[in-house]
This record gives C-alpha cells, structure tokens and sequence, in this order.
C-alpha cells in the first residue's frame, strides 16, 4: 500500500515536472520543504538539520536568483505560426503586466556557518553576504513608451510612475542563532543578526506621474522623489576614488532577529511559522539623499501673445528654462534607517511515511508597504539513505506554474546540494519569470547510523 | 534493495524525461530570429494656447488707437483720434524785417559853407518806422522775445559830431531806447559807424499815442562841433535803421481775419485697414471735433466736407445733414484755453452710419476757419508765443450692431522641411472657448510653387470658432461657446506637404444671427480662451 501511495506521488510529481513551462522560485520555498537540511534555518531558525552539527565549506554555498514579475521573453516575443521567427508582441506583454513590476536580483554567499546539537537545544552561526537589488517600475512606463501618451491607454488619464525605483542592499549578516524542542512537540528557534552595511541604494518616495488632457492635450507632470544612498556617491566622484574601507569598516550597523518555531500536531502533522529577516541597517557612511521637489506642472504649450510679442526668442528660452527647471534636487547628508527584506513563512508538512512528506506554505512580503504573497505544495522524498529529492509548486506575484526541484546527495560526509525554484529557468529562461538557485556543500558531522533504509539521512 | 534500486531508477529516468522535453522545447525559441515589425505610438502634445480679451482682439494694432469702456456697463468703443488742424503764434502773426533812412543834408544841418568852420550846429529829425506784418494784423504792442536793431551811419563831415537816437515808445522797463553816437573826424572820409542793439525784453507800442497802429517813432539830433576845417556843402549823414530777427512773447492789436482751417485731412479707422469684405453695420458712431483756442481772438470753422473713403475701390461716401457751423470763443485772459466741442451722430447727421457701413479705410475732413469772424469789434486781441488753436478729431465706434460675411485671408509663403517618413497622421486640434458674440469660418490650402492646389486641410470651411450664446433682446453674451475642431492631415496629404510653398488661410466671421438683423454689443469681460493641440501618430520600423 506504502509503494503504491509512493508510487503515484512520484509518478504526480513526474506528470507535473514534464508539462510545466513557465517557473519561479527565490524565496527558498525549495529549502523550506526540505527542511532538515544544514541551510534550514536560514527561513526558520525552529528548523534544525538530522545531523548533530555541520560546517559549511567556506564561500561554496551560494543563492542566487533573478526575478522578474512583469513578464517573460516569450511574452514579448513571440514564435509566428508560420515559422519560427520571433514577433514582437507588445499588446500582449502589456497585458501580463501589473501595475508596478519589481525586477529582483538576490545573491547570498555563505562565507562561514556550522551548527550542532547539544541535547534538545541546537546552536548555529553563520557570517554571509548578502545582495539585494530590487528595481520596480510601473506599467505605465511602458504603455508610455510603446503606446504614447496620446493612445487610448493613457490620454485623459494619468500615466502613473508611482513607486518607480531602485533599492540596492549590501551587506554582510554575523548570525547567531539558537532552538530548542521544548517537548515533544513545539520546537522554537531565534537567530540574533549584527549587520554591517556595505552599501546602500533605498527609493524612499516615488510618486510621479504624467497626465495628458484628452480635450486639450495639456500634459501636467506631478510628484516628488526621495532616494538615500550610502557608499555610492564616492563612485561619482570625479576626484577622489571610493576607498574600500568605507565598504567593510564602516559605520553603517544593523541588527536583526529571525523567529520561528514548529509543531507536531500529530505524528504526521506538523505546523511551521517564522518570520525572518526583521530589522533594521541605520546607514551613515558616505550618505548622500536627493529629494526632488514636489512638482505639480503643467504644460500647455507657447503662451501665443508672448510669443508674438516677442522679437529676441526670449520667450521660447524662458520656456525651455521653465521644463528644465521643473525637477530641481536637493542634496543631504543625514543618515538614515532602511529595513531589512523581512519575509514570513506560515506552513505545515504532512508525513505520508517514513520516505515521502508533502508540505504546504503560506509565504508573505512587503516591499514598500506594498504586499506580495505565494503559496507553495510540496512533496519531498528520501530517496535512499543518500539521496533527499524534493519539489513544489509555487503561485507567486500573478504567475501560477512554477515547479521548483531540489536534491541532497551525501558522499560520506560530504553533503551536496542544489535547489531551485524554478526548474523550467534552468533550461528555458525565455519561458520564466524567475531564475533562481540555492546550492552548496556542507560536512556534516554525527550523521546517523546506517541501520536501517527507512530513516532519514541527515 | 530493491525498493532503492527502483526509487533511484525512478528519480533519474524524471530527470532524463524532464531535461529532455525541456530541451526541445528550448530548440524552437532563438531570440536571434526576430522578424521585422513595426512601433506606431501615439503622442499628443499641447502646442500654444492664449486667452484673449477685448483690448487683444481689438486694440492691439496701435498704442494711439484708444478704446474706451463705459463704466457703468462696461461697453466697449473704439476711438481714432487725429489732430487735424493745429495753428502756432507765427502762424497768426508774421513779423518780418523793417526800418528807415534817416538823411542829414549840409542845409539840414545849417552849417555854412567856407574854408574853417569852428562854431556848433544842431538838427533834429523824427520819422516813423511801420513794422512789418502779414495783411490784416494792427500791432499795438509787442514784447519782444529777441530782435535786433541795427544802426548803420555814414558821414562826410570833416568835423567831430554826435548823433542821438531816441526810439521814445521802445523801452526796457520805463526807459526809451536812446543811443548816442560820438563820431570823429581824423582826417579821412566818409566815417563809417555800425553798432547793433539787442531788443530783448523790450516793449514797443507802435500805436504813437492811440492815433494809429503798426508804427514807431525814431527821433534824431545831430549836433556837429567845428574844429576848423571846411565846409563844402555838399555833407551829408545817412543814417540806416534796421529791426531784424525780431521775435514777440506777447502782443496785442486787432490781427485781423487769418485762415485757420482743416485742410484734407483724413483719420485710419485702423478697424477696417485691411478692407474687409462683408457688411458691416455699427449703430451708434460718432465723430467728435475737440477744439482748443488759447489766441485772443474768436475763430469760426466752417466744415465743408466730410466724408469716409473706401481706397480700393476708389468710392468716397460724403457726410450729409450735419450742422456746419463751429464757433470758438476767444479765452478770457492770457493763459487760458477757450475750448468747444463738436459731435457729430445718427441724431445731427443724416447718413454717418451709412457711410461706415462699407467698412472704408480712412474719414476725411475738411472745414474753412476764420479768425475774428466778425471783424474788428474794438475788443484787443491778445496772443503769445505759445498761444494755440487746435483740431482735435475723434471718430468712436461703439461696438454695438452686425457684420456678416467678413473674409479676411492671407496667401504665405510656406516651407516644410521636416522628415515625415516616422509620422503615419497628424491631427491637429483647435480649442477655442469663444466669449464673443461672433462665429469663424475656417479653410487652409496648401499651394505648390505654382500656386496650384495640392489639398486643402478640411473639406470645406469648417465653423472653427463658435459664437457665444446671447441675450437676444440686449445683444450681450450670456454663455461662452467650446467648440472644438480636429484637422487631420493623412499620410498622403503628408507626402505632400514638402511640395508645399504657399499656404493660404482664409476665414469668414460673422455675428450671431447677423443676417437676420440680431444686434450685438461687445462689452469688456467678453474673452476668447484658444488652445492648440497635436496628435501624431508614428510609424517607425523596428528591424533587428
């Protein structure tokens, strides 16, 4: 009955992975389901490893991701019926966009982390670099530059380029972290984090958009910009070179705190929350914060009695002054406080057997008090005593078909791992949203004995 | 083990399976084989915009052109103005040069004739000097401004001699001009002697006691001292008096009947510069005569014709039934401007609305003047230097009445040489909010070097500015109009808008329901708001 029931799973999950397309990932749901592995804490410090401790092989283990939530390439070209030429397909890449899309890009490198058990409490560390990149652009950007503010899209309406830009986070995390199973049930875990800031790019405010009268074709231009940045006006300074001092030995600091905890509602149910990631980095190195002034301009055109007035051009350079002087910035040095990319995992798992487990999660964002969301299905299987394989299904920001793949394949102890999820970016990233990867090798240390093909290996 | 075998044999023919449809599907999808296509955005842009008002639309042509507003109700009239006649002191009194002779003969003199002469002799003279003024002017008194009084005298007498000249009703204050001049023999003659005596400031009554006018009197005395030399009898002393340069800052007499009239003088009524086709009908015009009067003496103008010129078509439309007659009093005292006022209307007149109906160019005028019109009344006339008499005429056009079928148009050069391969159609877009009581018909043709049609911008002319809603029975606008017009030039009328050198605009107007004799009246808050707007629609051809 057991093979049967694992049978069919497998087959399910098979019949899924060969007939998704498009795939997305990078908020580790992958290492969520697989959840006993060395890198678990890192999205819930509950989590804790089969191992009694490991140490990771220093710089070897890396996430990196790219997201894109606007659209696919093959949204924008698309393969002609009569041939496989590609057209553009402006229209329908429109229409798989939101509002405001958020490119991301994510890169995490372990640089030292190990962990062990002591009794029921666990304790792990880790120091790791991270890098965010976050660039978010409207919609209407584009319906601007392909349609033009005179198609039907946009004339007597306001193009909106609010929350148009860019958020740069660099920084390098020194994590401690500690869980403990309280019982036989409720496992909590914690994670202290001291940040030192490496640089920084934060779009405070970005309101800003481009009216265009249906009736008189006026075109009012409304909004105000704030951008801080830390360590990067140095590398626009035409003098003096950026010294890599200020990257590393800096006074940019930061805590954070990661919390979760499990518990096993039944033999076969266990529920998982954490919420990671919260904190803050107050920026003071090399800061440099332009604010636009708040514009409310309309343009109408040439006032048409100056302009016949007007013999010596005066008029038309006073009102190529005016649009130039429509966006003045100014410039401040005062330091300031961006959080950190906080995420919160709500989930459960449900242990079929000793071999398969299948998880749900509920993940959650906010970047810039926007909310974003995702729900992930997974399935998770112990192989053999070598060989952890794992995938899911991912709904995220409007793109429903992201299956992610991962496995852990041990060679004594040694322990290798890749994880993604996104499968279908690995093979055609024309046909994703998002590219992402979580892979690394660990040394596990007090494995558990070889005794017997039913127990999970690490 | 066998169940390992199978899980693993399972886990790895997935993944085979999987990367093998994932790899065929990746085959069909070369983003380097991108075919052509094409980019067509749409952009529309404001061009120029303007609120006009009554003092743009009407008033904007000239800084001499007045426009006038009625305070309590705020309608609106323009005025021309013209100074048509003006008149200066000179022009009522002309002073020229004038003077006299004033000869002493041996027997004048009473010296007798010998070898040696040693005693005294005296003669004396008085003779009458008459100024030199333009036909009907008796000068009583004059103060002179500036002159100049040349004394010129040519002797033969082989004696020492002194001549006196007295002027005794020229004086400087209360004293005559009196000049006396020693001469002296020394050996050689004639003696010659010149001196000039400058008349600034002073006074001469040239009446000799109230018995006449224009005269002044010169007394004489020569008294020769002998000194031994010889008379022959034949002596003789010539003496010439000249007044010269001679210029009044007042004066008083009778100064006769002087021409003072309007000699063809005409007024732009700028309104109608470009001779404007259509009719034209304004109820209420009026023509002011402003006359200013500071010499001291009455003056009469009589107008005599009056009319309003249409220059292009050569037709001239006489004024009728307006009374002729204008008569200016003289002011009371010096200083003082005497001013009358004539105004012509529907009410005095018999046809000034007929004759600006035509909408002609320019209003003529001409009038005979007349100082002292009734002669000499024994009353002195008074003038000074800077006494005047002026003109002023003033035609006002209240902006109350109709006008249909006005054609206004210009042909221009034209040339476009922008590329237009990028722009599939341009649309051109007119937003004119009218507060005017008057409508627009628009057209815009395109001409080659030739001056041949290549298109016109509308089919037909197109009512671009619509007349604004008014109060029928007070003519005075209620509610603006909107109207909008989009004028949309299409790929072929693109393509041949570089072939273009001439544009002509041309526009017809009239007022609302002009043709069925609807009265308007344009009043100060009327305004017109105008915005102008572009829609291109592009064509760019994207090729990879």
């Amino acid at each position: 009955m057991n093979n049967s029931i694992r049978h069919i799973a497998l087959s399910t999950l098979v019949i899924i992975g060969v007939l998704m397309l498009p795939v997305r990932a990078q908020k580790d749901f992958m290492l969520y389901g697989m959840n006993n592995m060395a890198q678990s804490h890192i999205v819930n410090p509950a989590f804790m490893p089969n191992s009694k401790g490991y140490i990771t092989f220093p710089v070897m283990n890396t996430h990196m991701g790219f997201s894109h939530s606007g659209f696919q390439l093959n949204h924008l070209l698309q393969t002609r019926p009569q041939d496989d030429s590609l057209i553009l397909t402006p229209d329908f890449t429109l229409s798989k966009m939101a509002a405001l899309n958020y490119v991301n890009m994510d890169m995490n490198n372990e640089i030292l982390g190990f962990g062990f058990k002591a009794n029921k409490s666990y304790f792990h560390f880790n120091v790791t670099h991270k890098f965010a990149m976050r660039f978010m652009y409207p919609k209407d950007l584009f319906v601007l530059g392909i349609k033009g503010n005179g198609s039907e899209e946009l004339l007597g309406q306001r193009a909106s380029m609010d929350g148009f830009g860019i958020d740069i986070l660099d920084y390098i995390e020194f994590g401690a972290g500690y869980n403990r199973e309280f019982n036989d049930k409720l496992t909590v875990g914690a994670k202290l984090k001291y940040i030192n800031g490496v640089a920084n790019v934060y779009t405070r405010h970005s309101a800003l958009g481009i009216h265009t009268d249906a009736t008189t074709f006026d075109i009012t231009i409304d909004g105000q910009m704030t951008v801080n940045s830390s360590n990067i006006k140095p590398f626009f300074d035409t003098v003096n070179s950026p010294n890599p001092r200020d990257f590393l030995i800096n006074s940019n600091r930061g805590f954070g705190i990661d919390l979760g905890g499990t518990y096993k509602l039944t033999d076969k149910i266990t529920l998982q929350a954490s919420i990671v990631d919260l904190g803050v980095i107050n920026w003071k190195t090399n800061v440099a914060t332009l604010s636009s002034n708040d514009v409310n301009f309309t343009f109408q055109g040439v006032d048409i009695k100056e302009l016949v007035a007007d013999t010596s051009g005066a008029v038309m350079q006073a009102f190529t002054d005016s649009l130039g002087g429509i966006f003045n910035a100014t410039e401040n040095n005062d330091a300031y406080s961006t959080p950190l990319h906080t995420r919160i995992y709500i989930g459960g798992s449900y242990k079929l057997n000793e071999k398969i487990e299948f998880g749900g999660l509920w993940y959650n964002e906010f970047i810039h008090s926007r909310y974003r969301t995702a729900i992930t299905a997974s399935a998770n299987m112990q192989v053999v005593r070598w060989l952890r394989v794992g995938m899911n299904y991912t709904a995220y920001a409007r793109d429903y078909f992201n299956i992610g793949f991962g496995f852990a394949v041990n060679g004594g102890p040694v322990q290798y791992y890749f994880l993604t999820d996104n499968l279908i970016g690995m093979f055609a990233p024309h046909a994703t949203k998002n590219w992402q990867v979580r892979t690394g090798v660990n040394f596990l240390i007090g494995r558990e004995k070889k005794d017997a093909d039913s127990k999970s290996s690490y | 083990m066998k169940k390992s075998s199978f899980r693993i044999h399972l886990v790895i023919a997935t993944c085979i399976a999987a990367t093998t449809l994932l790899t065929m599907q990746c085959k069909k999808y070369d983003p380097r084989k991108i075919a052509s296509t094409s980019w067509n955005p749409n952009l529309a842009v404001p061009i120029a915009y303007g609120t006009f008002d009554v003092y743009d639309v009407f008033a904007n042509t000239d800084s001499s052109d007045l426009f006038i507003i009625d305070p309590q109700s705020g309608a609106v009239a323009l005025v021309y103005r013209g100074e048509v006649a003006s008149y200066a002191a000179s022009d009522i009194i002309q002073l020229g040069e004038f003077g006299t002779v004033v000869n002493f003969t041996n027997t004048e003199m009473a010296l007798p004739i010998g070898a040696s002469y040693s005693g005294t002799s005296t003669a004396n003279n008085t003779s009458a000097l008459t100024a030199n003024v333009n036909t009907g002017v008796e000068l009583h008194t004059m103060l002179m401004k500036q002159g100049n009084l040349a004394i010129s005298i040519l002797s033969d007498i082989q004696h020492n001699h002194t001549i006196t000249l007295t002027f005794p009703e020229l004086k400087l204050g209360s004293t005559a001009l009196t000049r006396t001049i020693p001469v002296t023999y020394t050996g050689t003659t004639p003696m010659v002697h010149v001196e000039n005596i400058d008349l600034t400031n002073y006074l001469g009554n040239f009446t000799k006691n109230n018995t006449t006018f224009n005269e002044l009197d010169v007394n004489t005395t020569v008294t020769i001292n002998g000194s031994g030399g010889p008379v022959l009898g034949t002596e003789n002393i010539q003496i010439d008096l000249l007044f010269s340069a001679i210029d009044f800052s007042n004066a008083n007499g009778y100064f006769g009947q002087q021409t003072v009239g309007i000699d063809n003088d005409t007024i732009l009524m700028r309104i109608f510069e470009n001779e404007p086709d259509g009719y034209f009908e304004l109820i209420d015009p009026r023509v002011r005569f402003t006359v200013e009067n500071s010499f001291g003496f009455p003056i009469q103008l009589n107008f005599q014709d009056l009319k309003t010129i249409d220059i292009s078509a050569g037709i001239e439309f006489p004024l009728t039934g307006f009374p002729s007659t204008l008569n200016i009093g003289a002011p009371a005292f010096v200083g003082q401007v005497a001013t009358a006022v004539l105004e012509l209307n529907n009410g005095n007149t018999s046809n000034l609305s007929t004759i600006i109906t035509p909408t002609p160019k320019y209003f003529f005028f001409e009038a005979a003047g007349i100082s002292n019109p009734a002669g000499n009344a024994g009353t002195l006339n008074f003038i000074t230097d800077t006494s005047y008499f002026r003109v002023n005429a003033e035609i006002e056009l209240p902006l109350e009445g109709l006008a249909y079928g006005f054609g206004v148009g210009d042909t221009s050069e034209f040339s476009f040489g922008e590329n237009l391969d990028n722009i599939e159609s341009l649309m051109f877009r007119i937003n004119v909010n009218n507060g005017f009581p008057v409508q627009l018909l628009a057209q815009v043709t395109f001409l080659d070097t030739n001056y041949i049609p290549l298109f016109s911008l509308l089919d037909a002319p197109q009512r671009v500015v619509e007349s604004a809603i008014i109060n029928t029975s007070t003519g005075r606008v209620t509610a603006p109009t909107r109207k909008i017009t989009d004028i949309t030039l299409n790929e072929q009328q693109l393509q041949l808008l570089p072939r273009a050198k001439h544009v002509i605009v041309f526009g017809t107007s009239q007022s609302i329901n002009a043709t069925n004799g609807q009265v308007v009246k344009i009043y100060e808050d009327y305004t017109i708001e105008l915005k102008l707007g572009m829609q291109v629609q592009g064509k760019f051809a994207v090729r990879p």
